[in-house]
């Protein structure tokens, strides 16, 4: 039986390759942001660019990606619920920022871009 | 003739302010389909909107609906989205005896208090205008089936 790697994500084990700091961001980030209450859910947009590659596994609606200065830059394209989205876009990066520091990965975080493509009533239901 | 509510040609322009949705932490974008959505709704709650949309957007909207693809709530609204700043252009339909300019000033309001709360977007003008009067019995009563 394999342990668990911490530093491995689910596609990373699908694949038998560890995930890249970058990817791990991505995945952090999404997980973070989906559990968020205001966030339905994230959009790889129309043509489907907007992903990570994590292995064989797509993280749909997150793109990351280096900056100069050795950190990564992270792009969420996500749908809302109709709530102040300024608001909900502070907590979402705050929530990022404490997961990343709590995973060990905080200083490889650099800023959090949100494009709020659209709004919803539900999980289901488009507004 | 449809009324036009004064028009400026104030448009978005680039950012001089600090803006809640630019952060050293990042930037929030809201693409125009969501602040078209928000100032849509914002004008339905108003009292004394029949609809949003000219005749032919709505009867196009209608159809568009019925497969699916079309969204109700921007119907009959045209934004132009900047970093920071929104101008909003709506096409309504009022209730016939509605005062037109008090009508059209709430629109304006909660317009710009919507947007203005949920994207965090200065809004730079409302223009409104209105398309049709809208007289109680003009609603599509469904033809009775000749078969039940």
């Amino acid at each position: 039986m394999v342990e668990a790697d911490p530093t491995r994500t689910a596609g990373a084990r699908l694949s038998g390759r560890a995930s890249s700091e970058r990817v791990r961001l991505s995945r952090l980030a999404l997980a973070q942001a989906l559990a968020v209450e205001g966030v339905i859910r994230a959009d790889s947009g129309p043509l489907g660019t907007q992903v990570t590659l994590d292995g064989r596994e797509r993280l749909a609606g997150v793109t990351a990606a280096a900056l100069p200065e050795g950190r990564y830059g992270v792009t969420l394209h996500l749908v809302a619920q109709l709530v102040p989205l300024h608001e909900l876009g502070g907590r979402i990066r705050a929530r990022i920022k404490r997961a990343a520091s709590l995973a060990g990965i905080g200083d490889a975080l650099g800023p959090v871009d949100l494009v709020f493509e659209d709004i919803a009533d539900s999980p289901e239901g488009v507004v | 003739m449809p009324e036009e509510t004064p028009a400026s040609s104030h448009r978005p322009a680039k950012p001089v302010e600090a803006s809640p949705l630019q952060t050293e932490h990042g930037s929030t974008t809201i693409v125009d389909a969501v602040v078209s959505k928000v100032a849509g709704i914002a004008a339905h709650e108003v009292a004394g909107v029949y609809a949003l949309g000219g005749g032919a957007t709505r009867a196009f909207g209608a159809m568009t609906q019925r497969v699916g693809i079309g969204d109700e709530r921007s119907q009959g609204v045209t934004v132009e989205v900047g970093e920071r700043e929104a101008a909003v252009d709506l096409t309504v339909v009022i209730e016939y005896g509605e005062s037109i300019p008090q009508v059209t000033n709430r629109i304006r309001e909660n317009v710009i208090r919507r947007i203005e709360g949920i994207c965090g977007l200065t809004v730079t003008e409302v223009n409104v205008s209105v398309n049709d009067l809208h007289f109680p019995g003009d609603e599509d009563v469904p033809e009775p089936t000749r078969v039940q």
